[in-house]
């Protein structure tokens, strides 16, 4: 009787070992760009697809230009390093500047979040925010060194 | 009383059981495993009394709850898995969606 009810719990075990196998090893096997996945995680209808894409498009030279400011800013950052000038008065103004464009960006980007969860059913959005904001938001405080 | 009674050894030795042969013997024993088949157990007696169950049912309760815990272990398997997967995919998702718009992330990814 023992042996048969450890038998019914390892059949158990195993059956449900299976079934999460299998169910992750076809669920990683699903290949698709962040778009579809968006469009289907947010359930957006073809208007609103088309407008956040309107959106993405539209704020593509912002960002463009952001990227480029901060690559600047990255090196001039790593000249005073090299050159061991770290407690000029130039480096501390750069260093000024630097968490300036840190913080454009990051309100620029915000902003460009917000303006794409308004196209968004009101939950959706909200569930857009809540799981695309701390991937942004968290990068607040770092230096242009401790970006990797 | 001695053990080597000469007279109950000469009886024992002329004895002869004499047992009628039944022409339904194999029936009877059939219908008594067939009784027994149908007899409710103790406990699905009680059980079905205690809830209101015909006990005649019990015959399938236990292959019917190894069969549904097997289904209801596989269904828990199959959604703690498909929750995993899809957490893991939309963090993966976003990540990806964010570094299309985070000039930060986009100027870490273009380092050397």
């Amino acid at each position: 009787m023992k042996g048969k009810f450890t038998g019914f719990l390892l059949a158990i075990i195993a059956v449900a070992a299976s079934a999460y196998g299998l169910t992750c090893y076809f669920g990683s096997r699903k290949t698709e760009d962040q778009w579809t996945w968006l469009r289907h995680e947010f359930r957006l209808s073809d208007a609103q697809y088309a407008r956040i894409q309107a959106l993405h498009e539209a704020y593509q030279p912002i960002c463009a230009d952001h990227c480029n400011r901060i690559m600047v800013m990255q090196q001039r950052m790593a000249e005073f390093e090299k050159s061991g000038a770290k407690t000029s008065t130039a480096y501390a103004a750069a260093q000024a500047e630097w968490q300036g464009i840190i913080r454009e960006c990051n309100r620029a980007t915000m902003e460009h979040l917000e303006k794409v969860a308004k196209e968004m059913d009101p939950g959706e959005g909200r569930r857009y925010l809540d799981l695309m904001v701390p991937r942004i938001t968290r990068r607040d405080h770092r230096g242009p060194s401790e970006v990797e | 009383m001695s053990t080597q009674d000469p007279n109950l050894s000469k009886v024992l030795r002329s004895w002869e059981v004499d047992v009628p042969a039944s022409s339904r013997f194999n029936a009877e024993v059939w219908a008594r495993i067939e009784a027994a088949r149908g007899a409710p157990l103790p406990v699905a007696a009680f059980l079905g009394s205690l809830l209101g169950i015909p006990v005649q049912y019990f015959r399938w309760a236990l292959p019917l709850t190894v069969s549904l815990t097997l289904a209801i272990a596989a269904a828990a398997g199959a959604s703690v898995g498909a929750l995993q997967t899809s957490n893991s995919r939309n963090d993966r998702m976003a990540a990806a969606y964010v570094r299309t718009i985070d000039p930060l992330q986009m100027t870490a990814d273009r380092q050397p």
